[in-house]
């Protein structure tokens, strides 16, 4: 072979490592805004922005590793409890996703998957939402970790996009019932809505056939709110895991404030980051939106944030906050301390509401189930994730690990592919992404649905 | 000379979906030459700053259930998706400058 594509693409990692992602990841999203048409001086500023948010979110990862880690890990010792890791949150999740070759390759990769659906007519949600893209980034980025195979690393992330796409389309019935105000939008997140909708199409049947009494989430919500506040669960968090790892008094107040600043300060630098992002990732949607307004009746993809301000939602996302950490507790086998994620506990349920029409109870029931998947699932996961942002250059090895929760359900997918031989595990994959797109073209199946779900 | 204007726009973490809202709503006081504080909060959050600011002239969220009776709240998902945008932005214009 003339060229050596593996040893190029090597050349170009190290390339990339050597920059840091602060350098890179700007010049590759300005030149991405460039080729979609983008204003360049506002590509250039937007552009500027991501590298700062990058350096903001390492400043406070910092603090993360200097607080934090150490205090969890001497509570390890004092106690002899079970972990290993402490959760970092979905915001570094995203950051990291992004931080990958793999990850950011999906931006481009992702909307060109999205129009090549619309135009099959194999799917109607356009998904405007770029920076939730990310979630297939994080199955790539990581799995390529895991694998170390680009192409298989990509068609993974491609999957899980045509499956969150079907999904949103399979979903938009649930939404609109609780939204009315939403006909048209469709949520095609790979998080908090999609990550949850395979385990609660189990789930919902099951619950539908007890009956639950009535319970109001307002009470819950006034009674509680103050535990939904970053600040007020880092504050807490911080002092108990100081308490037990047997802090002085100074010792306790420090990593308590320590622990409040890290929960308000890493969303907040992710925020920058995202700022950056979506100024170009708006024009990349302009563009396409401009092409395809009024061609034919499409969904319009959006964040699950957008259904997170129903009662019951805030409600649960607040009861959720301790039964999380008493499953972590309790469960064997749970190495991943929640931590940054209780912050994020209502997108845990931002799906069930809709599913069971705002019923609190079964909301709460089927979050707790699903939380204790993901806390298995971010288990399992969470060394390969420490790899990748190792790998990345995102952390320093002496910090230890960094945990995760939340965890797409394409990642097991993906991991039982590859585990076959090769050749076989690509056409697992792409038998799964044919089925997913045709699966709804069966009669007899879409009917058995709808009387299964009943909405 | 009027007092600047307070405005909320809420959404679940105050980082994706506010954000663009918030950039969206920022250019659109300037082009009609509104002066007015847009801050970003969370959903639950949006008690706390209506007690502590005082005075919330408009609350956009993008966090759905867009009901409240002391202060005027509109739904914002059309400053992201950009359908049913122009009558949004009629809204929040008419609501900035009705008093």
């Amino acid at each position: 072979m003339p060229f050596d594509i593996i040893s190029a693409l090597e050349a170009f990692r190290n390339l990339l490592n050597t920059l840091g992602q602060s350098i890179w990841l700007p010049i590759f999203l300005f030149v991405i805004a460039v080729i979609f048409r983008a204003k360049v001086g506002r590509a250039f500023r937007a552009a500027i922005i991501i590298g700062v948010g990058w350096i903001g979110f390492n400043l406070v990862m910092g603090l993360f590793f200097d607080s934090m880690v150490p205090a969890a890990q001497a509570m390890v010792e004092q106690t002899g409890i079970h972990f290993e890791a402490v959760d970092v949150g979905w915001p570094v999740m995203a950051a990291i996703a992004y931080g990958t070759l793999v990850g950011v390759l999906m931006i481009p990769i992702g909307i060109i998957v999205n129009l090549i659906l619309i135009a099959l007519n194999l799917t109607k949600t356009f998904d405007i939402d770029i920076w939730n893209f990310w979630h297939w980034a994080f199955v790539g980025g990581t799995i390529m970790t895991w694998t170390n195979d680009l192409a298989f690393s990509i068609l993974a992330a491609v999957a899980y996009e045509v499956f969150c796409l079907k999904v949103a389309d399979w979903t938009v019935k649930p939404l609109w019932n609780v939204f009315p105000g939403y006909k048209g939008y469709s949520i095609p997140q790979g998080g908090g809505w999609v990550s949850s909708v395979p385990y609660l199409a189990v789930i919902k049947p099951i619950l539908d056939k007890i009956p639950f009494p009535k319970s109001d989430p307002e009470t819950v919500k006034s009674k509680l709110g103050v535990l939904g506040e970053p600040i007020i669960i880092g504050l807490v968090i911080g002092a108990v895991i100081a308490i037990l790892a047997r802090f002085d008094a100074i010792g306790i107040a420090k990593t308590a404030m320590a622990s409040a600043a890290v929960m308000l300060l890493l969303p907040r630098m992710i925020g920058i980051l995202m700022e950056g992002l979506t100024a170009i990732a708006d024009s990349i949607s302009e563009y396409f939106t401009a092409k395809f307004a009024g061609r034919r009746e499409l969904y319009i993809g959006m964040d699950a944030a957008i259904a997170i301000g129903h009662p019951t939602t805030v409600a649960a996302g607040l009861v959720l906050i301790p039964v999380t950490l008493a499953l972590a507790v309790l469960l064997p086998g749970v190495k991943v301390l929640p931590y940054a994620d209780l912050a994020a506990t209502p997108f845990f349920v931002v799906a069930a509401t809709p599913f069971f029409g705002g019923d609190f109870i079964k909301t709460v029931i089927a979050g707790t189930i699903i939380m204790a998947i993901f806390l298995y699932l971010g288990s399992w996961w969470s060394p390969i994730f420490t790899q990748t942002a190792l790998k990345i250059g995102a952390i320093t090895a002496e910090q230890g690990q960094i945990g995760c929760i939340w965890l797409q359900p394409y990642i097991p997918v993906a991991v039982g592919a590859f585990s076959m031989p090769p050749g076989v595990n690509y056409l697992i994959l792409i038998i799964l992404i044919i089925v997913v797109l045709f699966i709804d073209r069966v009669k007899a199946l879409r009917e058995f649905a709808s009387r299964l779900y009943k909405f | 000379m009027t007092r600047k204007k307070n405005i909320l726009v809420a959404c679940g973490t105050a980082i994706a979906t506010a954000t663009i809202a918030a950039g969206k709503l920022k250019e659109l006081l300037q082009k009609h030459n509104i002066q007015a504080n847009v801050i970003q909060c969370r959903f639950t959050e949006i008690d706390y700053y209506v007690k502590t600011l005082g005075k919330v002239d408009l609350i956009i969220t993008t966090a759905g259930f867009p009901e409240r009776k002391d202060i005027p709240i509109l739904n914002g998902v059309p400053l992201i998706s950009g359908v049913g945008k122009e009558e949004l932005e009629r809204k929040i214009i008419e609501i900035l400058q009705s008093d």
